[in-house]
């Protein structure tokens, strides 16, 4: 497995896919080898095979839906639901944990919402088809 | 306010550093947890606190150690006030935004049946 490659943030030993869903796009994200991650949420070191999704609200020109056979740049995406599986060994140096894993490790997260912020957010998402999800959200304003 | 759903299985080692607590897991654990700030401070006072709004549901299945879907209904602030206001439409109905206060067959057959 050492042997499947090395990539950060994405890129490199990875393939991607994003698909349109009802209210945004789902991105799937598989790391393959040694995989560092700078991301806020999920920052630290990965050896072995990682799967994850991201729930992206409205619409982001940045990501065209389709396959990407070298993964996608993760570092600049705000997701409204973060969902990892990780198998194999885990270095995790985020604001969630710091400390190793080594087995199969699956998380979720949602999106903080301010204490003094006025939303609404519906989500409804399926891990294993993410293009079955859909995110309804309304942030500050009248409608919400 | 954000929620958190984690599962382990196999060996970990962790400090969470938000709780400042850590833990040693062998074997297998799963946790789901929101977590709520009890407060905010008030803009117009500085000594005062807002205790704030919210109206939550959350439904997540699992199939075996995997989660299989997530569902949640979320409102804040104002919004959530609106929303608790008017969460019974003119028929009496939960709005479709907070389906999870709809009464399940079984619940509503069982209120018919107690009236009688």
């Amino acid at each position: 497995m050492l042997l499947a490659g090395c990539g950060v943030n994405g890129l490199g030993a990875a393939d991607a896919e994003i698909v349109p869903i009802d209210g945004g796009k789902a991105l799937t994200s598989r790391t393959y080898g040694l995989h560092l991650s700078t991301e806020r949420g999920e920052a630290g070191i990965v050896l072995g095979y990682s799967r994850s999704v991201r729930l992206l609200p409205g619409e982001s020109p940045g990501n065209v839906p389709g396959q990407y056979p070298f993964g996608v740049w993760l570092g600049d995406e705000r997701p409204v639901v973060l969902f990892r599986r990780v198998v194999g060994l885990e270095i995790g140096l985020n604001d969630s944990m710091v400390g190793l894993s080594f087995g199969v490790t699956e998380q979720m997260s949602t999106a903080p919402v301010d204490a003094n912020a006025t939303i609404s957010r519906r989500l409804f998402f399926v891990p294993d088809h993410p293009e079955q999800s859909s995110v309804r959200l309304c942030e500050g304003s009248r409608d919400c | 306010m954000y929620l958190a759903y984690r599962t382990n299985v196999g060996i970990n080692a962790s400090v969470n550093p938000e709780m400042t607590e850590g833990s040693l897991i062998i074997g297998y654990r799963r946790n789901f947890a929101t977590i709520v700030p009890k407060s905010v401070p008030l803009a117009t006072d500085p000594t005062g606190r807002d205790a704030m709004s919210a109206l939550v549901c959350s439904d997540l299945v699992v199939t075996g150690i995997f989660l299989h879907s997530y569902v949640e209904s979320l409102a804040t602030g104002k919004a959530s006030q609106t929303f608790a206001a008017h969460l019974n439409d003119a028929l009496g109905q939960p709005d479709d935004f907070f389906s999870c206060y709809k009464k399940t067959a079984a619940q509503e057959q069982d209120q018919t049946g107690g009236s009688k």
